[in-house]
């Protein structure tokens, strides 16, 4: 059962990331990317962790998903984007790209069980990782805080009008 | 639960001072009157005022502050004092400039954030706390790079911050690797982790860290990681310049200490090589583009490549055989510490050739400064020499050092190579000497100078030279913070 929802989720994984690739309209490919990271998040979901499946969701799917397609509305990009000619990047990531592949098909071909591992029944629960996030990983947690707001700040201070006297 | 907490924010005071003034600052910012967020000039200077003294009653103390992922000890407070005095100093200059007195205050809010970024990374004791502390100071220099809004600060802006993105990349990769071998981001488990570790994930480890060390090698501009350097520093407000050249170039270099001192003696990675072809590539190449230049922010910019690449020249005398040499990494703070003066003092000057608005860029435009206002000029000339690296400045004493580290962990080709290298500098450096006093002016323009800009000319200018006749106090407690080096 575990197995064919393995399958099943996998399947919509890799078809979305094909359709993000392949389709021609940048919209719907961004709209693939919605479906891919919708089987990650589903699969996460089957390794016994909830919490990060959630926030697969809520980041990715929603968030920056809202953000790719705010900048393809902006940018407004041509339609048709496949490459027709073959340049010397082309060929070169299509050559690593495929040694990435040969490895990752030999690892998975050659990979031995592991042996299965007791964990507690509540882990990667909400309350799991609360509790990691507020003692050991307390400093960064609240220390990334610092480092959206400087964020924040760049986007308010970039974005806003010119300077008087300034040179645009 | 208490004790913990309260450890933490002892150990992390400096930090935590620095992130509430820019946070009152902000707020401040919100309800001032637009015309007035230039007077943030004097909080902000108070901030880092008290900061520091902070840092140095830390540093007299000693004792090794340590909660969670942090570790205060007194390599974390030297460093922290080279930021502090950097930012310090550059904060000063932007007085004069359009940014400080720019409406709206973000630009003091930005700078105290970055100072609080690079204590940060000072004070971690964790990669992954060392990545985010990065990241907040990398966030606030590019947003600091491109405050005048115009097409060269938008372009410097933005290469430095892909660049930055760019470089970032390698150092989580590193990370991911390091975690992956060693089960922890922590430096203290990951040399024990190490020390066992064997066959794979000692190579992981192994490529962990040079992936690291190609990381802050973009961070402290090393060739080949260099090319991003020169148009950032062009394009930035001279102020920001000067942080860059000296407390961004400092915290990068903080970081590295702590990779020497956390992965040298176990990795058996051939160091001393890798970094003294680093030190030797960014000498050299940084020299030999800087004769070339005619624009003296650039000139600066590559010089600042070179000065990097004498600092890597004591990073590769901190390892024999395998064991760290606490002086050689003294040599380097006294180094950062010593440059950071000079540098900043010369960017003073530059600052000061401009007026509010616009900046006079072109080395030409020096001719005849000697005439209209001889102190700037024997100011400038001082600060040139001791770029040079000649007696009786800091400059000369900082090398010194460095090279005597170098001699006695057995460097002798990289210091022959160091030496020749000053050589070569002197030729640009005593170009604009030589341009300040013996040419003719075309159409100069006599600056207004400010009292703050001349404290800043005038601080420096005696720093320079007291530093380099009596220079055995600072670097003793240089020596002594890098003394019980443990994680």
């Amino acid at each position: 059962m575990q197995l064919f929802f393995f399958y099943l989720f996998s399947l919509i994984t890799l078809s979305g990331a094909v359709l993000v690739v392949a389709h021609p309209n940048t919209l719907s490919s961004a709209m693939s990317l919605i479906v891919s990271l919708f089987g990650v998040a589903c699969l996460f979901v089957l390794l016994a962790a909830p919490f990060v499946a959630t926030m697969q969701l809520l980041l990715y799917a929603g968030a920056i998903m809202v953000l790719f397609i705010f900048v393809i509305m902006l940018l407004n990009p041509s339609t048709n984007r496949l490459v027709k000619r073959l340049s010397f990047g082309g060929l070169l990531g299509i050559l690593i790209s495929s040694y990435l592949a040969v490895i990752l098909v030999l690892r998975v071909v050659s990979f031995n069980k592991p042996e299965e591992v007791a964990i507690s029944s509540d882990y990667g629960s909400l309350r799991e990782v609360g509790q990691l996030l507020f003692s050991t990983y307390l400093v960064p947690f609240e220390v990334t805080s610092l480092l959206l707001l400087v964020a924040i700040i760049g986007a308010v201070v970039l974005g806003r009008q010119s300077l008087p006297g300034g040179r645009s | 639960m208490t004790i913990l907490f309260l450890a933490m924010a002892k150990a992390l005071a400096p930090f935590l001072a620095l992130v509430l003034s820019g946070l009152l600052l902000l707020i401040v910012t919100a309800f001032l009157p637009k015309e007035k967020t230039r007077l943030l000039f004097y909080p902000t200077l108070l901030a880092l005022a008290g900061t520091t003294i902070l840092v140095a009653t830390n540093w007299v103390d000693g004792f090794p502050l340590e909660g969670g992922m942090v570790i205060s000890d007194r390599i974390a407070y030297g460093f922290d004092l080279v930021f502090l005095l950097s930012v310090f100093l550059s904060t000063i200059l932007s007085r004069e400039t359009e940014e400080g007195n720019a409406h709206g205050g973000e630009y003091y809010v930005l700078t105290l954030f970055a100072t609080a970024g690079m204590v940060l990374m000072a004070h971690s004791r964790d990669l992954l706390l060392l990545f985010i502390a990065l990241e907040i100071m990398s966030l606030s220099a590019y947003i600091l790079t491109s405050y005048r809004q115009s097409a060269k600060g938008a372009e410097a802006g933005m290469k430095y911050f892909v660049m930055g993105a760019f470089a970032s990349g390698f150092l989580l990769y590193g990370i991911a690797l390091i975690y992956g071998a060693t089960g922890s981001t922590d430096f203290s488990v990951i040399t024990q982790a190490g020390a066992g570790a064997t066959g794979n994930s000692l190579w992981l480890i192994r490529i962990g860290v040079a992936l690291l060390l190609i990381g802050f090698g973009f961070k402290i501009a090393a060739v080949p990681f260099h090319f991003w350097a020169p148009d950032v520093y062009e394009g930035a407000p001279t102020p920001v310049t000067a942080l860059m050249a000296s407390g961004v170039k400092a915290a990068g270099f903080v970081a590295l200490v702590r990779l020497v001192i956390a992965f040298a003696p176990f990795t058996a990675l051939p160091w001393v090589k890798i970094l003294s072809v680093l030190a030797f590539l960014t000498m050299t190449i940084g020299n030999l583009i800087a004769l070339k230049q005619t624009n003296i922010k650039r000139m600066l910019a590559y010089s600042s490549i070179a000065h990097a690449g004498y600092a890597l020249v004591g990073l590769a005398a901190s390892i024999k055989n395998g064991q760290i040499q606490e002086e050689a990494l003294a040599a380097v703070l006294f180094y950062m510490f010593a440059y950071s003066l000079m540098t900043i003092g010369a960017f003073a000057i530059v600052v000061a050739m401009g007026r509010k608005g616009d900046e006079v860029d072109e080395i030409g435009d020096y001719a005849g400064l000697s005439e209209h206002h001889p102190a700037l000029a024997a100011a400038m000339a001082l600060f040139m020499i001791s770029l040079t690296g000649i007696p009786p400045t800091l400059g000369f004493i900082g090398k010194f050092y460095l090279l005597r580290a170098a001699v006695s962990s057995g460097l002798i080709g990289l210091t022959v190579v160091a030496v020749l290298n000053s050589v070569i500098s002197a030729f640009y450096y005593l170009s604009v000497v030589m341009v300040i006093y013996f040419q003719k002016e075309k159409g100069y323009r006599l600056p207004q100078l400010s009292y703050t800009l001349l404290f800043a000319v005038s601080f420096t200018a005696m720093a320079v030279i007291y530093l380099g006749l009596f220079p055995e106090e600072l670097f003793q407690v240089a020596k002594q913070s890098f003394q019980a080096v443990v994680f």
